[in-house]
């Protein structure tokens, strides 16, 4: 279980999180939505402990930061951020040394295969494209199984076979007792996806629904996003 | 001239905003407080002890060549200190000099960043107003970072030098940056349209230090002098202070010690006059560097947002040449301990003959001719004409962060270890890497010298200390600032931590030095690994509590 108790983060005189509160449970997906700018990449990064702030993430009732959480903790950032001087596969094999993996050979096999990476083991970090940047970026995020795993934007980059993929491996690990956070502006790229929706706007959380409580309002979720954020209500 | 003067001041305000929302803001009034601390204390010992001090300096400036030699007997001390002085003050101003050189020959791009590509190269103005008001900003931020200069005066005063002297030395640092600038804009404006000659700048450049140096021991040879007069008569020669810019610079404190007015207003409004005239000659230039300047620019933008997307700094962006074969290796390890191997593996990878590296090569090149210096010139077989310049190269090539392509990886917190660990274990890395690379450097030196081996190790495993604690500075400095202060106002601040650091350390070596016992320093190096353990456990701290 993931729990976010009291999170605030201010940056001088700005709010970029207000007071964020909510639970997530083992074996679920949500999807953390909101405008450009209205924090969520923020909160993301308070709940991993990047940023100093108030309130606290537990990750099985640890703090997010200490080494019990992190063994559990997994995050894929928007930008990837590789090495020059190692290879694809190097990034593999020193994140999965990091980790203490034993096997990840096969698994890391997998992540290539589906990511269509597997020709690309031997180049330097610095000598893969944009694309496969962020599909090694994903792979390493994958690689040590996180029981939790936050997506800043995971699908910008991505060609139309990457995001299938992406959507069917973070299905899977739904399925494996995973929770899964995916923070995104775009709405269109997680159709279908989601179990939970939380709406960000200018650092508050406007709006915490199911995806049942959504269909039974029979409205979409872009209908709801829409009325959120353009000040029509509030769910 | 309104938009740059309000660029400039804006910027340096932000700049200034945000370094004092950090603790930098005490650590520079208590830095000031030592300063004048220390000067008081010093001036006070001074009086308490004049008669003493005064033999125990003579008598221990073993070392040195005997100044009698050459100097009246009844020379005051205060000439002699006036000679040393000059001889400071000319290799300083080469040594600056010659840093705008390859500043401007090989990165006079690397100072704009995307705002200045997209918001000052399409204004109606001249190519070279936008890299002159680029390196004016960072003038003004070099200017402030060494303020701590200021803290000298009080032990200058103390050391004998006119007050004169002193307050002139203010005007010569700032007239030599402002020159030091403007050849970095001429050299980039020379070379960035015309590949040709950018290939002449550093031979040409080697070419005037070689002949120098060619005269130099010529000179000393043909007069039969010894290594300290040849010097003083050679390089502090009168007509030495009529070499255009860098005789006029190390001119100005000494004119006005010797309070030679007229010579002093001559002297400075010919080194204004060839400013003006340097100004003009840039201007007239055709200049187009859009193209280098976006290129480089678009490069530290994706390189600055991935840093503040993903942690601390950002990582330096390095082109290598890098063979398929060498794509086999396996990095091994486990845990933190990965980070260490990782520097050590892609060490071995990218090395000559998986042993050479390029600072090796450095180091050869410095110690090589370090080595030739002290045997055959000096004739002396003693270590420090191996270990001071070694020492020197390696304080400098520790400044800056050298974990930085490690801490800005957002695994680098997530992973689960210990963060002091990660840090410890990355900086570890980097310190053996310096261990290696000084390796070849200490075996040169040793067999050229032929100095006393245990003597020449002890200094080795200092010189390996010096890394690790100086560079633990670097680290401990970068986690502390915010990451939009430019990387100079950075190293100002680290270079002022270790220079009040620095006292533990300094008065082991200066104890060895004096006393003749080299186990101290092994004290020193002991007292180096301590700091830079402290602080490297304190950057641990510090990553682990998260970016403001």
């Amino acid at each position: 279980m993931l729990e976010v108790k009291g999170i605030t983060k201010r940056y001088g005189k700005v709010l970029a999180v207000d007071n964020a509160n909510f639970t997530l449970n083992d074996g679920s997906i949500t999807v953390l939505l909101g405008p450009n700018g209205a924090g969520k990449s923020t909160l993301m990064k308070c709940m991993i402990g990047f940023l100093k702030n108030q309130g606290v993430c537990l990750v099985d009732g640890h703090p997010s930061k200490t080494v019990e959480a992190k063994r559990l903790l997994g995050y894929v950032p928007e930008l990837p951020a590789l090495y020059p001087n190692l290879t694809a596969w190097e990034h593999m094999e020193f994140l999965a040394r990091a980790y203490r993996m034993k096997d990840y050979k096969a698994w890391g096999n997998e992540l290539f295969d589906r990511f269509e990476l597997t020709d690309k083991k031997k180049k330097f970090g610095d000598e893969l494209s944009k694309g496969m940047q962020q599909k090694l970026n994903l792979c390493l995020g994958l690689l040590p199984m996180p029981k939790v795993i936050l997506f800043d934007e995971p699908m910008i980059g991505l060609d139309p076979h990457a995001i299938k993929e992406l959507k069917k491996l973070i299905e899977y690990l739904r399925d494996q007792g995973c929770i899964i956070l995916v923070s995104t502006h775009m709405i269109d790229s997680v159709e279908l996806l989601w179990d939970r929706t939380l709406i960000m706007q200018k650092g508050v959380i406007r709006a915490d629904v199911t995806k049942s409580q959504v269909e039974e309002s029979g409205r979409s979720l872009e209908d709801l996003f829409f009325e959120i954020t353009e000040g029509t209500g509030e769910a | 001239m309104r938009m740059y003067l309000y660029y400039a001041w804006h910027s340096f305000v932000g700049v200034l905003r945000k370094l004092l929302r950090t603790w930098v803001a005490i650590l520079i009034v208590v830095c000031l407080l030592f300063g004048v601390v220390v000067g008081l204390i010093t001036a006070s010992l001074d009086e308490a002890f004049p008669a003493e001090e005064e033999t125990l300096t003579a008598e221990e400036a073993g070392d040195i060549p005997d100044p009698e030699i050459d100097l009246p007997p009844d020379e005051p001390s205060e000439l002699m200190l006036l000679e040393i002085g000059e001889l400071a003050a000319g290799a300083v101003v080469l040594v600056v000099l010659g840093i705008c050189v390859f500043t401007g020959e090989k990165s006079g791009s690397h100072i704009v960043t995307m705002a200045d590509v997209n918001l000052l190269f399409p204004a109606p103005k001249k190519p070279q107003s936008v890299l002159m008001f680029k390196l004016g900003t960072r003038l003004f931020t070099y200017l402030f970072v060494t303020l701590y200069i200021g803290l000298q005066m009080t032990n200058l005063l103390n050391a004998g030098f006119p007050p004169s002297m002193i307050i002139a030395l203010l005007p010569a640092w700032f007239l030599l940056l402002v020159f030091g600038q403007l050849l970095s804009v001429l050299i980039y404006t020379l070379t960035a349209a015309r590949e040709g000659a950018r290939k002449w700048i550093r031979p040409v450049f080697y070419v005037i230090i070689g002949a120098v140096a060619g005269a130099f021991i010529l000179y000393t040879r043909a007069n039969g002098l010894d290594l300290w007069n040849g010097a003083r008569r050679f390089f502090n020669a009168p007509a030495s202070r009529f070499v255009p810019v860098w005789g006029w610079i190390k001119a100005i404190p000494f004119l006005a010690a010797e309070e030679s007015w007229l010579w002093l207003g001559l002297d400075v409004a010919a080194l204004v006059l060839t400013t003006a005239l340097l100004i003009r000659f840039i201007w007239s230039m055709d200049a187009d560097f859009y193209e280098d300047a976006l290129g480089y620019a678009e490069q530290l933008d994706r390189a600055t947002r991935e840093a503040q997307e993903n942690g601390k700094g950002f990582a330096r962006l390095r082109k290598k040449e890098r063979k398929t074969k060498e794509r086999e290796l396996s990095i091994g390890g486990e845990g933190a301990v990965v980070y260490f191997r990782k520097a050590l593996f892609n060490r071995f990878r990218f090395s000559v003959l998986y042993v050479f590296s390029k600072t090796d090569l450095t180091y050869l090149l410095i110690a090589g001719a370090a080595g030739a210096f002290g045997r055959f010139l000096v004739k002396s077989d003693s270590v420090f004409f191996l270990a001071v310049p070694l020492l020197l190269a390696v304080f400098i090539r520790s400044f800056g962060n050298p974990i930085l392509a490690d801490s800005s990886k957002p695994f680098f917190l997530l992973i689960p270890e210990k963060t002091a660990k990660k840090v410890f274990w990355s900086h570890l890395g980097g310190t053996v890497n310096t261990l290696l690379d000084l390796i070849p450097a200490m075996i040169l030196g040793v067999v050229l010298l032929r100095c006393d081996i245990l003597h020449a190790l002890l200094w080795f495993v200092l010189l390996v200390t010096v890394d690790f604690y100086a560079a633990s500075f670097g680290v401990f400095t970068d986690f502390i600032l915010p990451d939009a202060i430019p990387k100079q106002v950075k190293t100002g601040i680290q270079v002022m931590m270790i220079y009040f650091s620095v006292l533990p350390g300094g008065a082991c070596v200066l104890t060895a030095a004096l006393s003749g016992n080299p186990l101290f320093l092994l004290l020193a190096a002991g007292v180096n690994f301590l700091i830079g353990f402290a602080l490297t456990s304190a950057s641990g701290a510090i990553l682990d509590s998260g970016k403001k």
